[in-house]
């Protein structure tokens, strides 16, 4: 009886603790699934502007160098600047030692040593002209008996002529050479010139743009005009049936379409006849002037040619004189050989002589200061020189040794970055760029001045020229910019995160609110969009969704579509 | 009276313990499924399509390997000719689904450092293509970047990252610098964390930026690792494909397929190659996640021999009792046989009189 009364007893407890529990979880069901579900970070889709931006860096460079040289290698006592430094006009850059360098030095040895064996040649062929015993009845130019010894001497001294005589020819004749190459360079300038290689690429690309849009235009013109020919013969209707009303009729109607578009077309047509020929005039007056340029350098050309002929003549008529005057003084010694090698030593000794006294005058010929002064006003973009060296070659245009390089004031700067083909896509030449930290950089303004390929990644990516322009700029600055499309209004925009993507494209999950009696309940659905545009943070979409929903950008666990959820506290 | 109670005891103890051991099996087969569903990373054929008609598949590379980004685009070109012959065309209404997708990564280290002089140098891992989508981590603030992007000067700071730099998570859109050159943070993320994270790899600080950067202003490994979500009409046809044109020799990777590797018959081949699983011949580092799923399988195997186990006690005993039923049985097959033969005789005997009685009855009529 006992046993049965505590089973009871036992029975009973069991069954008001398990009812309590069940209780319990009822009311607190909701919260207690609330906690089990994801909870979401939601953003309101809202209208806004994007603006895409490229960015990308890179050193700003001088636009147009210029390169300050000297002749002749000389060595370095001091240097006065830096690079980035501003110098006025007459500053002094850097002072050079006055002597020559080693150069000059070897060279003026070279000479001596040519001096000497000249000497020594015209002294052999004296020599053995007096001791060989030969007939010297020549006369001289004073009437008298030639001595030897006289002798000798005339003829070393028109030797001397016709060396340096046949040097000038042969100098005349190269500068004439010279002066051929660059006009037949110019012929072939002229011949290949054209409306079609003339222009810049944009403009090229304007007037075939042009031609095509008139050939175009023309044909459907044509084809218009032809129809409504054939209308006009079939029905015999006229332009004056335009205005009249058709009461159904197809053809007439058809017929009054056409002639509104032929006319429609004809005015097209007109405009793009005008567009085409503003196009061509601008090639042509380029191919013009060009011409116009060219001829002009071709006729200085000639003249100089003429002058250069003139002179050349000159110097052969004297060359024969001298060759004469040496063939009747030497009549009576050409019989022997050894006066003949003696004789052709002192030729080639004369020849060697004059040649490096050339060379030697052309280093001395430039008087060079020992102070190298800024030839205007401008900054420093480099320095390749130090004190206690020597000059280096110079790789600029002009011939001789870098002192500095200059950027002029007021000139511009450029700088260029690498981009993808993508990136490339969404800038234009014209666009305006920014620095990045900009605050940094006074009134600093960068334009796109130019797209071109990528020869270090050809195919792969291309290359952004921006044209530099503002005060105090450094060349040699590495900077940071962007590039930013136009920006645009969208309709509906999301933060990136609110993104997602599978097999089925991209999407957003929604989420819409379903009241019940335990309070609202949050579902997730899913909405397929397309990405129009984006930038950093946020992109533009379009889909099925209206523009009041609110999409989940982020979650503490994976969502998917028609799961349930619960919103962040804020 | 006495003979009953024990006899009772016995038996309850025996049903209890028989109870008990299917309840842990139970459990065991629950917590089992629990984890492998746990590591997202391995999830990507879920997540990419509902239907099971496409695979994930990971590959890890050693440095020998030499794998570039020239290597993986040449891939990509020649998958789409493939999956255009095998004629494998999307289904989806929408026209710019795409049937794959893919991400690659490199490690390494790199320098960040900010405008008002903070800086770290933290292990870094170079990403490329849609890495986020394989390893949605969650997002503290901001949004993850991909290799699609315009721009590749985007940074992904973790949590610990964000705060030596900043002192707060809410930092996208904010500029850092990577080798002098400025970077936009897109966002940030919770890496994993736990004692098998770390012991995988997760450090104090990671940071996830384009391959591009890593390449340019960092330390750069190598790239280690690339994967990809691709169709798989028939099993295994994913797996092989890459294996054999993703261009790497066998020697120089590995390759798993992610979807597959926690299953049942997975984890029982695991134990199988137990002995040689620690062996590593190929000199391949894998990356922090992958360690945590090698982690996991380990775990999981562990776990299933334990189900196994478990489960075994309860079903021998369910083995012996229907064989002690069917030793007590009464009936034999052909007595069963011969009872259905006996009913079905019966029937067709009842249709028959039936049919009879209603010619009878339609004659009479006439």
């Amino acid at each position: 009886m006992n046993e049965g009364k505590n089973k009871r007893e036992w029975i009973k407890n069991a069954v008001i603790v398990f009812l309590v529990i069940m209780l319990l979880l009822t009311f607190f069901s909701n919260t207690i699934m609330n906690y089990s579900l994801p909870e979401v970070a939601v953003q309101y889709v809202e209208s806004g502007s994007i603006t895409a931006k490229i960015r990308g860096n890179g050193v700003i460079e001088s636009g147009d160098p210029y390169y300050v040289t000297i002749e002749q290698q000389r060595k370095v006592e001091a240097v006065n600047v830096r690079p980035g430094d501003m110098v006025q006009e007459g500053d002094v850059l850097a002072v050079l030692s006055a002597s020559a360098s080693s150069d000059m030095k070897t060279k003026e040895q070279e000479v001596k040593a040519a001096e000497e064996a000249m000497d020594a040649a015209q002294k052999q062929f004296e020599t053995l002209l007096l001791t060989g015993g030969y007939d010297v009845s020549v006369m001289n130019n004073a009437g008298e008996m030639a001595s030897a010894d006289s002798l000798a001497k005339q003829i070393i001294k028109l030797k001397n002529k016709e060396t340096a005589l046949k040097d000038d020819i042969s100098g005349l004749e190269a500068d004439i050479a010279d002066v051929d190459e660059q006009m037949n360079a110019i012929s072939l300038q002229l011949s290949i010139n054209s409306i079609n290689n003339i222009g810049s690429e944009q403009e090229y690309k304007d007037y075939t743009d042009a031609v095509a849009a008139l050939s175009d235009a023309n044909t459907t013109l044509e084809r218009v005009r032809v129809e409504k020919e054939n209308y006009e013969i079939q029905y015999g209707f006229s332009e004056s049936d335009v205005n009249s009303t058709s009461n159904g009729d197809a053809a007439l109607d058809r017929y009054q379409t056409l002639v509104r578009d032929y006319n429609a077309m004809q005015t097209q047509v007109n405009w793009l006849t005008f567009n085409k020929n503003e196009t061509e005039k601008v090639l042509t007056e380029k191919l013009e002037s060009s011409n116009t340029g060219l001829n002009g350098q071709k006729n200085n050309l000639t003249v100089q040619k003429n002058n250069l002929q003139k002179s050349l003549d000159e110097k052969n008529t004297e060359l024969s004189k001298v060759s004469e005057d040496l063939a009747e003084l030497t009549k009576n010694i050409t019989d022997s050989s050894a006066l003949q090698t003696a004789s052709e030593a002192i030729t080639k000794a004369q020849e060697t002589y004059q040649e490096l006294l050339a060379e030697y005058e052309e280093m001395q010929g430039v008087a060079i200061d020992t102070e190298v002064v800024a030839p205007f006003t401008g900054t420093i973009v480099s320095v390749p020189i130090s004190a206690g060296t020597d000059t280096i070659d110079s790789p600029g245009e002009g011939k001789g040794y870098t002192i500095v390089t200059m950027q002029r004031e007021g000139r511009g700067y450029t700088m260029e970055f690498s981009v993808t083909n993508d990136q490339a896509k969404r800038i234009a030449v014209g666009d305006e760029a920014e620095v990045v930290n900009s605050w940094r950089y006074d009134n600093m303004t960068l334009t796109v001045s130019g797209i071109k390929n990528d020869l270090k990644n050809p195919g792969q990516g291309k290359v952004i020229t921006l044209d530099v322009r503002g005060d105090y700029i450094t060349p040699g600055q590495n900077i940071s910019v962007s590039v930013g499309e136009k920006s645009a209004n969208y309709d509906m925009i999301v933060p990136n995160s609110a993104i997602r993507e599978d097999n089925n494209g991209k999407f957003v999950l929604l989420v819409e609110t379903k009241s019940s009696p335990l309070g609202n309940r949050y579902i997730a659905t899913r909405a397929d969009v397309k990405v129009v545009a984006s930038d950093d943070t946020k992109s533009a979409i379009t889909g099925d969704l209206y523009a009041w929903s609110y999409v989940i950008t982020t979650s503490t666990a994976p969502v998917e579509a028609g799961q349930q959820v619960r919103l962040a506290e804020n | 009276m006495k003979r009953n109670h024990t006899f009772s005891l016995k038996k309850l103890l025996f049903t209890g313990s028989v109870l008990l051991f299917l309840v842990i099996g139970t459990v065991l087969a629950i917590v089992i499924s629990m984890l492998s569903n746990k590591l997202l990373p391995q999830q990507m054929a879920e997540r990419w399509s509902e239907e099971k008609d496409v695979a994930q598949i990971s590959c890890f590379f050693s440095v020998d390997a030499g794998m570039t980004v020239d290597s993986i685009e040449t891939f990509e070109h020649n998958l789409d000719n493939a999956l255009v012959e095998a004629s494998i065309y999307s289904t989806s209404l929408n026209e710019e689904a795409r049937l794959w997708a893919d991400a690659y990564s490199a490690t390494g280290k790199i320098t960040i450092s900010t405008d008002s002089g903070n800086s770290i140098t933290s292990d870094a891992l170079g990403v490329g293509g849609d890495f986020f989508l394989f390893h949605p981590l969650q997002l503290l603030g901001g949004s993850y970047f991909s290799g699609h992007d315009v721009n590749q000067d985007y940074v992904v700071l973790d949590r610990n990252a964000a705060w030596k730099l900043f002192g707060s998570n809410d930092v996208a859109g904010m500029t850092v610098y990577i080798g002098n050159i400025p970077h936009i943070i897109a966002g940030v993320v919770e890496v994993e964390s736990g004692k098998l994270a770390q012991a995988g790899g997760v450090n104090d600080t990671v940071v996830f930026v384009s391959y591009d950067s890593l390449n340019k202003y960092g330390v750069n490994h190598g790239i280690n690792h690339y994967e990809i979500v691709m169709p798989s009409p028939v099993s295994s046809y994913a797996f092989s494909y890459v294996k054999d044109n993703i261009g790497a020799s066998e020697a120089e990777m590995e390759v798993v397929e992610n979807s597959e590797r926690f299953s049942f018959f997975n984890r029982l081949k695991l134990i199988k190659g137990f002995a040689s699983r620690s062996m590593n011949g190929k000199a391949i580092i894998y990356p922090y996640w992958e360690n945590i799923a090698r982690g996991y399988e380990n775990i999981l195997s562990l776990l299933t021999v334990i189900m196994l186990l478990v489960f075994a006690y309860p079903a021998t005993v369910l083995i012996v009792i229907i064989v002690r039923l069917w030793k007590k049985k009464t009936w034999t097959l052909k007595s069963i046989f011969l009872i259905c033969k006996d009913k079905a005789e019966r029937k067709l005997e009842q249709r028959r009189m039936k049919k009879m009685k209603e010619e009878m009855d339609y004659e009479d009529l006439i």
